[in-house]
């Protein structure tokens, strides 16, 4: 593990408007994220953590404050740049997001058309990573026909399909069997070892591996952080 | 070069993702482009027959005017123009409208002289009236059949004059697709049409063809030397002569700019069509402003997703201009222009017994393509680019 | 190595979890389908070019009667009308120098006359040349 912050956030507020009323998503939040770290952001539900990761993913612009991706402001990158650092992180929603009318195998590499991965090298990669999450079966299936897991694990596959220096997963196990989750999260920890960041959110702080930074959220802001 | 390939090739997958909005998007167009596209193809093909009838018409009509308007000319002025140096021929010619049948049914007479029939005519079936003949009468396609009259035919008395009723006879009838103006016509000799409107010794016109470059002269001296007057009046017609330069300037020229009215019509059955594009291409479509969100996420780039817009939109404009182009064909040709041409045709029934001239040169049909592409572009690319530059997050919620 | 296909590869519409956030069932995509919609695209682009192409050769073909027909009745008709009862101009600008409904005592009222209004060919009447009525006039 190295000490360089690969991510940070400054004084980071995110603020939704519905009508009149005014939610503080994310309040003034800072944190700093080490390279090769494994971190997890909990706490009750709508405390924040969706928020947080899609402003930490570059997914969306902060009200206030700032994110840094090594060292450098999110909003002084051009649009090229914002998609090129966008396909260095691998992003897995809390509702999956997949096209729907797609095939499986389609989906999970088509953040790697505008790379120019060819369609024969894409089923290969695809192969690869359903294999590794147990779904050989279902590379032409369309998402609609798969379970809440198995549409996860698609997810999380597509995140990892363009192998990404930082994953950040929001919710990754919520829908999962504890067989399932206990793969995924292996999986994630084998990814981590290889090096790679890890950011994910749970509801279950317990599942957290050993040696992985917790930290704990409420009404936007961060509570507690620990070390487990 | 692969990635760029790629991407058109998710532009082809794209069509498939929504395809009820990607057959309303080429419908809409096509609705909208299959009126015009007719429109000008008829536009194109009356234009040709026009030509036709300019060019191997006369070189001069002579006829009368009185008060801005178009009167008769007395047959005897007949030999005043034949003496003008340089005519070559003065052929009188009747053209007139009656009403005949139990419907009333419109039709034009046209009446010359016998002796121009002495040729065969291939434009129609049976032959032209003959010599001696009288109240032998050749029908316009569309008049046969609405007057269910064939060769051979016998027509009870329709017109009345100082000599009494007369039986006509039906001695030919043209083919459908001679130029559209024998429809309703009723071709005979110059005798029986005078008779037909009790009108002896008068002509709508002569047609007077000279000798090349002597145009100008035989104008001048038909406007100096027929004369009109009568007897010991001041008033009365004078004579008129229209050249083919005169036809040829009042015809419009160029593709554009010829149709007037219907163009304005057109322009806003267009602004409709982009706004139906507008709506069926996503920016009511929140289906595709997730996907859009999605590519956006997992590190498309804006002008990546724009191409993969841009190849869907040029293959779904180019499918609808494809159809209409077909479709109209078929309606024109294969259905000849059913209920359509009535529109744009005076006098053309639901289901005209003529063939209907059309003509859809390459040059209307490829600006049918382009209008196609404005049409989606302007509506797809623009609700594209407005969720394409959105944070993502926002496009995906 | 891409596993078994038994996947059902169908447009038929297949029930999705309910936590699947879209309105619409949506059919699954045939692997063949991209490729058989632009094929499909080509083929009625090709479908249309050459019946545009067949229709402007047989041009001439199908106006072969024009020319004799023309001749022999010394030029008839101009317009898009085929009769003299609407307006006989529309059938022919010999027929009838001016447009039968464009004399209105109405300002503008140039478009009166439907049959010009909504015409596929328009053109304007035939100027009568004062010169003309002015030399018929002094002799
Ligand atoms: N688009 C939005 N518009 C308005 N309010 C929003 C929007 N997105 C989130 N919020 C609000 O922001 C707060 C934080 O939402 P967020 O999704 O980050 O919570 P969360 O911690 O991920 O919850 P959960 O564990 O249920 O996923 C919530 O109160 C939510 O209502
Ligand atoms: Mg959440
Ligand atoms: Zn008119």
């Amino acid at each position: 593990m190295s000490d360089q912050v690969i991510l940070e956030t400054r004084n980071l507020c995110k603020v939704f408007r519905a009508g009149k009323s005014e939610v503080r998503a994310v309040d003034d939040l800072s944190v700093s994220i080490a390279a090769g770290s494994f971190t997890a952001l909990t706490g009750p539900s709508g405390c924040g953590k969706t928020t947080l990761l899609s402003l930490l993913g570059a997914l969306d612009r902060p009200s206030s404050g700032q994110v840094f991706f090594l060292g450098r402001e999110l909003s002084r990158y051009s649009d090229v740049e914002l998609a090129r650092l966008r396909r260095r992180m691998g992003f897995v929603f809390q509702n999956f997001s997949l096209i729907a009318g797609l095939p499986v195998w389609d989906n999970i590499t088509y953040p790697l058309i505008p790379r120019g991965v060819g369609r024969r090298e894409r089923r290969d990669i695809a192969a690869q990573m359903l294999a590794r999450f147990g779904l050989d079966d279902k590379a032409d299936r369309s998402p609609s026909e798969l379970s809440g897991g198995e549409q996860q694990r698609v997810a999380l596959a597509r995140a990892l399909a363009g192998q990404p220096d930082i994953i950040l997963a929001d919710e990754p196990i919520s829908n999962l069997d504890p067989v399932n989750s206990a793969a995924v999260m292996s999986c994630l920890q084998q990814i981590h070892a290889e090096g790679k960041t890890v950011v994910l959110s749970v509801h279950e702080p317990a599942i957290a591996p050993p040696g992985s930074r917790v930290i704990s959220m409420a009404g936007g802001r961060i509570q507690r952080e620990e070390i487990r | 070069m692969t990635k760029f390939i790629e991407i058109a090739g998710t532009g082809v997958t794209a069509i498939l993702l929504h395809p009820w909005r990607s057959a309303v998007t080429a419908g809409a167009v096509t609705v909208v482009l299959l009126p015009y596209l007719v429109c000008l193809g008829l536009s194109h093909g009356l234009r040709l027959e026009a030509e036709s009838s300019i060019q191997l018409g006369a070189d001069l009509y002579v006829s009368g005017i009185q008060f801005g308007h178009k009167v008769p000319i007395p047959l005897v002025a007949k030999s005043q123009i034949e003496r003008i140096d340089g005519v070559t021929e003065v052929v009188p010619r009747i053209v007139g409208a009656i009403a005949i049948g139990r419907n009333r049914e419109s039709a034009v007479v046209v009446g010359m002289p016998v002796d121009r029939f002495a040729t065969g005519a291939s434009f129609l079936e049976g032959r032209l009236p003959g010599q001696n003949s009288v109240n032998e009468l050749v029908l316009g396609s569309e008049l046969a059949h609405r007057l269910n009259l064939k060769l051979d035919s016998r027509i009870p008395p329709f017109y009345q004059n100082a000599q009494g009723e007369k039986v006509s006879s039906v001695v030919g009838i043209f083919r459908p697709d001679a130029p559209v103006w024998q429809a309703n016509l009723i071709l005979t000799t110059l005798t029986t049409a005078a008779a037909i409107f009790n009108q002896e010794g008068l002509v709508n016109d002569f047609l007077v063809y000279c000798r090349p470059g002597y145009e100008d002269h035989v104008r001048a001296k038909v406007l100096e030397t027929v004369s009109y007057r009568a007897q010991g009046s001041s008033g009365g017609p004078r004579p008129m002569v229209i050249q083919r330069t005169d036809l040829t300037a009042v015809l419009p020229t160029g593709l554009l700019g010829q149709q007037g009215v219907f163009e304005l019509h057109f322009v806003l059955v267009f602004a409709v069509g982009i706004l139906v594009v507008l709506v069926t291409s996503g920016l009511g479509l929140s289906e595709r402003r997730r996907e859009i969100g999605i590519l956006k996420a997992t590190g498309w780039q804006t002008d990546e997703i724009l191409f993969r817009s841009l190849v869907e939109g040029c293959l779904l404009s180019l499918a609808a201009a494809a159809l209409a182009i077909v479709l109209g064909l078929v309606w024109l040709r294969v259905f000849n222009g059913f209920w359509i041409a009535g529109v744009f045709l005076y006098g053309a029934g639901v289901s005209p017994a003529f063939r209907v001239p059309f003509v859809l040169a390459p040059a209307p049909a490829l600006l049918t393509v382009l209008i196609a592409l404005v049409v989606v572009m302007t509506g797809s690319i623009y609700s594209t680019w407005r969720a394409a530059t959105a944070s993502p997050a926002e496009a995906m919620r | 190595m891409l596993g078994a296909r038994v996947a059902p590869r169908s447009w038929t519409t297949l029930k999705r979890p309910a936590n699947f956030p879209t309105f619409f069932n949506i059919p699954v995509m045939k692997r063949s389908g991209p490729r058989f919609i632009f094929v499909g695209i080509l083929m009625l682009t090709m479908l249309a070019a050459a019946a545009l192409t067949a229709d402007n050769l047989s041009l001439a073909r199908r106006r072969s009667h024009a020319d004799e027909f023309q001749r022999l009745l010394g030029g008839l008709g101009l317009g898009p009308s085929v009769d003299l009862a609407g307006c006989p101009m529309c059938f022919d600008a010999r027929a009838s120098f001016a447009c039968k409904e464009d004399e209105g005592a109405l300002p503008g009222s140039k478009f009166l006359c439907r049959h010009h209004a909504c015409s596929v060919l328009r053109y304007r009447p035939i100027p009568l040349e004062p010169a003309a009525i002015h030399k018929d006039g002094t002799r």
